[in-house]
């Protein structure tokens, strides 16, 4: 692996950055076309656009929003082994982060950050909530569409877990864009061209650089260089 | 308050005419539906579409010294006294009337379906065409004149039968008296203990509910219940605060990013540097 331009540093595959747009569009998509049914106030959603095409446009959406993940799988196989393999090692470290990392919110330097690998603290925990909501938000949608081959018992159960589920996203990822957008602009490039800025990289993943360089992908020197311009 | 209405239908008196059904069609001015196949049954339809409010079901049954029954009852809505359709409907369509009916107005109706999802009988059906739930209404429109509804009026058996609440249960209670010392020992009353109603539809039943395929004991989900007062203000609180809690953020984030510039625009190269050294 070498710097783009000596100074950026590839995060995340182009199939992987389709994944995540795909199935954050998809997602908020459903999330307006499903809201006038949770909440009295989006009713003019309906009355616009006629119930039935949102109903009908919701359930399209959905079939994208169920096949995604599949599709990344094969598709994106490298971010996502990375993805599962850093949630499932969540460990204290990561959990002290979260815990300092709130003044951060509001523009405030917070000093003795444990350094963070390829994904930090937060991040893994706004992936394990999404895949959970996500899958649960998936199925009970399939489930409730198909409803005539489910017991009748389990259909009010099936939308109170599918609102449930919806509402949790959706305030999940309002905070991954604030995060994204406000306090470490530096990551967005990530989720476009793929590569990161290195002083980004070194600020947020230091332990991810340390791994790419133990690892020999990319050299000592050429790292130290990069960083140098930022002196 | 208005006086409660009651529908009865006393199942032993039934003859399975189904004039009821055609009633029912020609009052609300219903096509005929001949989407069920003929599988060499007498019951004309599997169940209730959004074109048929009421059915009159041939559950075929062989009884205990192998004796062939026919378990014939008009099948509808019951018009609860909770009704599950009406509790858990998003857009506040359905109406459980003063005296008895519950009511879909069409105007409100988005067609989710949740209705029939909530309903512990399953009954409203989704009309595909006009996208929206349909169910018997208990000719409510034909009460506020002072009539019976078309299925009572017509009926040739006096099975259906119609009227205040008090006079509904005596008939109730006398014919139920009547099946017991006819020797029916499960005959029970449905949708009435013989004195409160949990249903302004009731049924005289010479069997157990089980038998004409109602369930012993219906009962609106809990999960509708949490849904609705427990999910939906918290859904509604959540979003609603995470919006409004990051628009604050942000403002004080941009603040404190612009006194940071001012105060240390030197030192932070340095600081920097040094973090670099470290590693």
């Amino acid at each position: 692996m070498k710097l783009i331009k000596n100074k950026y540093i590839p995060r995340h595959t182009k199939p992987f950055i389709a994944f995540h747009w795909i199935n954050a569009i998809s997602f908020m998509l459903l999330f307006f076309s499903g809201l006038p049914l949770l909440c009295e106030g989006f009713g003019w959603i309906y009355d616009y656009l006629g119930a039935e095409n949102v109903q009908t446009f919701h359930h399209i959406m959905g079939v994208i929003f169920f096949i995604n993940p599949y599709l990344g799988l094969v598709f994106a196989w490298k971010g996502y082994r990375r993805m599962i393999s850093e949630v499932a090692t969540f460990s204290k470290r990561d959990l002290t982060f979260a815990a300092k990392f709130g003044p951060e919110l509001i523009g405030m330097e917070v000093h003795g950050l444990a350094p963070q690998g390829f994904y930090n603290g937060g991040e893994k925990i706004n992936i394990a909530l999404q895949m959970i909501a996500c899958g649960i938000l998936a199925f009970s949608g399939m489930a409730l569409w198909g409803s005539d081959y489910f017991s009748s018992d389990l259909k009010p159960w099936l939308i109170a877990f599918h609102s449930i589920c919806a509402t949790i996203a959706f305030a999940a990822s309002l905070g991954h864009i604030y995060l994204a957008v406000v306090v470490s602009p530096g990551s967005v490039k990530g989720m476009v061209d793929g590569s990161v800025d290195i002083k980004y990289a070194k600020d947020h993943h230091s332990r991810w650089l340390a791994e790419l360089v133990n690892n020999g992908e990319i050299s000592r020197k050429e790292l130290n260089d990069a960083l140098a311009k930022y002196r | 308050m208005a006086k409660e209405v009651v529908m009865l239908h006393d199942v032993s008196r039934c003859s399975g005419c189904r004039a009821c059904m055609v009633a029912c069609k020609q009052w609300h001015d219903l096509p005929a539906d001949m989407s069920t196949e003929f599988e060499g049954e007498y019951q004309s339809h599997k169940d209730l579409t959004s074109t048929t409010y009421n059915l009159v079901k041939f559950n075929e049954r062989l009884d205990s010294k192998g004796k062939f029954h026919w378990d014939i009852i008009k099948y509808q809505c019951m018009h609860c006294a909770v009704p599950g359709c009406a509790e858990g409907c998003p857009k506040h369509a359905i109406t459980k009337l003063e005296h008895g009916p519950v009511v879909i107005n069409e105007d409100l109706c988005v067609g989710c379906d949740y209705c029939s999802m909530n309903c512990p009988f399953g009954i409203p059906k989704l009309d595909e065409k006009k996208h929206k739930s349909t169910k018997c209404d208990m000719c409510y429109d034909r009460i506020s004149e002072g009539m019976m509804p078309s299925c009572a009026k017509t009926c040739t058996a006096q099975a259906i039968d119609f009227g205040y609440k008090d006079k509904m249960l005596e008939i109730a209670n006398k014919r139920l008296a009547e099946l017991k010392a006819e020797g029916h020992e499960d005959a029970c009353l449905y949708g009435t203990d013989g004195e409160n109603l949990t249903a302004n539809m009731i049924y005289v039943l010479p069997e157990k509910p089980s038998v004409y395929g109602l369930p012993e004991q219906p009962k609106v989900s809990d999960g509708m219940y949490l849904w609705r007062d427990v999910i939906k203000p918290i859904g509604k609180l959540a979003s609603g605060g995470a919006l409004l809690g990051l628009a604050g953020m942000m403002i004080v984030h941009s603040m404190v990013k612009s006194q940071d510039e001012e105060k240390n625009t030197d030192e932070k190269g340095d600081h920097i540097k040094d973090e670099a050294d470290k590693e």
